[in-house]
């Protein structure tokens, strides 16, 4: 969700806040599959235009 | 690619959805990536079934050089998040206004309450006709293509 709202690109917001912030609150094993929640949810928004 | 400066200010954001799909988390994680970035940031919630089931939305607004109050007013968000499709037809008629686009996303989320995989045809029928009244009252309804906005096809949940 973070993701497709980052790639709006109305947010000062990027993928290297987003890992810090998650890396900062969530258990470890736990930042690459938001990471790759994150990536999806651009990809998705850029697919549907 | 994301902007250097704010679109607006403040600039204001809903994040919508039902009780455990993450909302509050997401708002939170959101506000951290804006507060680290040096914006000032107030967040509201309302999240009185959270976790079960009911509904829960966040108002997050964010400031480059001011604390606004943490309630965004009627008509004025320029973004809403929906984590839940439904969810955003109940916030666009009192937070949206004309220049809220809505981009719909492929996630098939119908709510299984309303079409459960064991629901007589008949019973699909009128559900279907139920949310799509309601989708035309909030006035983002398209026949263009016969489907919801969002792209769900009216198919039980089966799993």
């Amino acid at each position: 969700m973070i993701g497709a709202l980052a790639a709006i690109g109305e947010l000062p917001i990027g993928r290297d806040a987003f890992r810090e912030v998650v890396a900062r609150t969530l258990p470890p094993e736990k930042l690459d599959v938001n990471l790759q929640a994150y990536d999806e949810g651009g990809r998705i928004l850029r697919r549907r235009g | 690619m994301a902007r250097e400066r704010l679109a607006k200010d403040p600039f204001n954001i809903v994040i919508t959805g039902v009780g455990g799909q993450g909302n509050v988390m997401a708002s939170r994680v959101l506000a951290n990536m804006l507060a680290a970035a040096g914006y000032r940031i107030t967040i509201g919630e309302t999240f009185g079934a959270s976790q079960r089931g009911g509904s829960v939305m966040s108002h997050i607004r964010v400031s480059r050089s001011s604390v606004w109050s943490p309630q965004i007013p009627c008509g004025g968000a320029d973004v809403v998040v929906s984590l839940e499709p439904i969810e955003a037809l109940r916030v666009l008629p009192a937070y949206g206004n004309p220049q809220v686009r809505v981009r719909p996303t492929p996630a098939r989320s119908i709510p299984s309450a309303s079409l459960p995989a064991n629901r007589s045809i008949r019973g699909r029928k009128r559900s279907k006709r139920r949310l799509r009244a309601c989708a035309r009252g909030c006035g983002w309804w398209t026949r263009r293509n016969g489907r919801w906005p969002w792209g769900t096809q009216f198919s039980p949940i089966s799993s």
